[in-house]
């Protein structure tokens, strides 16, 4: 391939990871290259004013000019858009200057656990969440593997996040959501026929009448799967859109055919795919080479009150690829990975209702401390399981132990105060039926 | 008082509002080179227009407006880039570092040249073909609904555009060459 092509492959964003370093290693050695990749994309820029200026009404590209006086004219398209953006900007700084409650709340937090960072309106990061908050529009953004957040609009439809999922939500007159990356499911009352709930995704957008469902959303996929009622979901790669009714799902990934699939039933064992790569995973990820397997590393995770930092790692247990994993009484967790220095380890999952709702963190950790400087591989029983601190304040309705609940999250981690190395290359979900003599030995 | 206080002009609304309306595409620009998509872009100058409204007042004089506004919109940029990072696999800091530090040199008026250039050289291509080049732009999979209405494979299309990106990049590089002279 030629070296412009990679710069035209890289800004339509059809570049693989190969082509990615090896466009970088040309930045980094060529200043004509660079000048190059500057050019195409100062062309693209301009391509595409021209093009959004074309596809207004009058269908008529306006020239640029600007005398040696500055005196500028420009497509009006952008003229107009940034004249009222620039005025909407004004009016909403005069209302936060003098009616700083003016921004009408939509919805209010009523669950959330682990670290979660929200940006409302006019950019304010608010990171004390406290349940029973009312909430303008904003984004939400789950900061660690469990992070668990839920919120319910005004007329009573529910929307969670779980993971490192990061979601942006709206609600004037018509409910519109961004999931950025990550997981949501949802709670959706009946909506007006004219202004369906939208949720857009990096590679899909769905219309939402009512309904229950769960969406997760890769960098070049979408994965729906509806529990009630019905959801439209269109592929924004080609515009192709399907129904996708009760107890069915679909995967949208772009030149891959949309196939509606009845929701299968529920498997008992999973196992971590690491070497497809570190979708919305927690850690430093390493691709599998000649003397490694795929890893994910722990990096340095700090409590809110900055008191405790942890090392810590975590993935979601995708239903983008499998069917949903129940947790069967006595089933294991086998935990497969390195080690550097001497410390317990610590396994944490994170479970659902059959019907997307949350259903708790639980947590347990290595039976003794295991040797560092060395690949381990650690067991831990379902039932050595017990409820995680962080959502203590829920014990009431949450059950003792995670048994016949799904599994959507999990993740491990230190806490020595210091980094231990750890690294993890699989976990594996044994079920009872499945369990070797001597797995069970271990 | 130092004279430099002294001197310092002071912007309106007014100013700046024509301001980031005549910078806007150079701005625009700036930020395509250092993010891989649109909505990161659209994203990071709606993000740094309210930052450079907020903080106008640092501003000294209409001259620096671009310069200025680059280092804001560089800053939004390399903040979603960290976010970006978590899930892709994007250009390294060492050479995002160097693109911005290179493009934050060019000036207003070599970004309005080129802006001239790229719509002077529109006007030699037909319609089909203008039509052709803005598709992909459209994000509703206008590609695929061209090749299905003209008869053709969607990936005869993807080629044809290629060569008339390429036709239209040397047009463009030969009116930037001739304006140089």
């Amino acid at each position: 391939m030629d070296q412009n092509s990679l710069i035209q492959l890289y800004l339509d964003g059809n570049t693989s990871e190969a082509e990615v370093i090896e466009l970088d290693r040309l930045l980094a050695s060529d200043p004509n290259f660079r000048r190059e990749f500057r050019f195409q994309a100062e062309i693209d820029t301009n391509l595409r004013e021209a093009s959004l200026d074309l596809a207004q009404p009058n269908n008529q590209i306006l020239p640029v000019n600007e005398n040696r006086e500055g005196k500028v004219q420009i497509g009006w398209r952008w003229t107009l858009a940034s004249l009222v953006a620039i005025a909407a900007m004004v009016m909403v700084m005069i209302v936060y200057s003098y009616q700083p409650k003016a921004e009408p709340t939509i919805a209010k937090i009523t669950g959330l656990s682990g670290p979660l960072e929200w940006t409302g309106n006019g950019g304010r990061v608010v990171h004390n969440l406290t349940i029973g908050s009312e909430l303008s529009g904003g984004t939400i953004d789950g900061l660690s593997p469990d992070s668990w957040f839920e919120l319910e609009f005004n007329d009573g439809s529910t929307v969670m996040i779980s993971g490192n999922s990061m979601l942006t939500f709206s609600d004037r007159n018509q409910k519109v959501l961004y999931l950025k990356s990550g997981n949501i499911s949802a709670n959706v009352s009946p909506q007006p026929e004219d202004s369906p709930m939208i949720i857009h995704t990096r590679s899909a957008m769905l219309t939402v009448l009512g309904t229950r469902f769960e969406v997760e959303a890769g960098l070049s996929s979408t994965a729906l799967s509806v529990s009630e009622g019905e959801v439209r979901l269109k592929r924004l790669s080609d515009g192709q859109s399907v129904n996708v009714p009760s107890k069915h799902r679909v995967v949208a990934t772009a030149g891959e055919q949309m196939l509606k699939e009845r929701m299968p039933d529920y498997v008992h064992s999973w196992k971590s795919q690491l070497q497809n790569g570190p979708t919305n995973t927690y850690g430093k990820w390493s691709p599998t080479t000649e003397k490694q397997s795929a890893s994910l590393k722990a990096i340095p995770y700090v409590s809110k009150d900055r008191a405790l930092t942890l090392y810590l790692l975590g993935m979601p247990v995708s239903r983008a690829d499998h069917s949903p994993v129940i947790l069967k009484p006595r089933s294991q967790f086998t935990v497969r990975g390195r080690l550097d220095s001497k410390a317990a380890i610590y396994i944490g999952v994170q479970v659902a209702h059959p019907n997307g709702e949350f259903a708790g963190k639980y947590l347990a950790k290595s039976a003794i401390k295991i040797d560092g400087g060395q690949d381990f591989e650690a067991v831990y029983q379902l039932s050595d399981f017990s409820l995680d601190p962080s959502v203590s304040h829920m014990k009431d309705v949450l059950s003792e132990k995670p048994d016949e609940l799904v599994l959507t999250c999990i993740w491990c981690f230190t806490n020595t105060g210091g980094p231990t190395g750890l690294g993890v290359t699989e976990i594996e979900l044994i079920p009872p039926s499945l369990q070797t003599p001597s797995s069970l030995s271990k | 008082m130092s004279d430099s206080i002294k001197n310092k002009t002071v912007l309106s609304e007014g100013d700046f509002m024509r301001l980031f309306v005549k910078h806007e595409p150079a701005l625009r620009a700036f930020a395509r080179t250092l993010l891989p998509d649109w909505h990161s872009v659209d994203e990071a100058l709606q993000e740094a227009s309210v930052t450079m409204w907020e903080k106008l007042g640092q501003l000294n004089g209409e001259g620096g407006f671009l310069p200025w506004g680059k280092v804001i919109v560089r800053f939004k940029c390399l903040s979603i880039i960290t976010s970006l990072r978590r899930d892709r696999f994007l250009l390294s800091d060492t050479v995002i570092e160097l693109l911005a530090r290179e493009a934050e040199m060019t000036e207003a008026e070599e970004h309005m040249i080129a802006r001239q250039a790229l719509r002077s050289c529109l006007d030699q291509f037909s319609e089909t073909h203008r039509e052709l080049l803005f598709a992909p732009y459209s994000g509703d999979g206008k590609v695929i609904r061209l090749a299905e209405n003209q008869g053709k494979s969607t990936n005869a299309l993807y080629k044809m555009l290629g060569r008339l990106r390429t036709k239209l990049s040397s047009c463009v590089r030969s009116q930037l060459n001739l304006e140089a002279l």
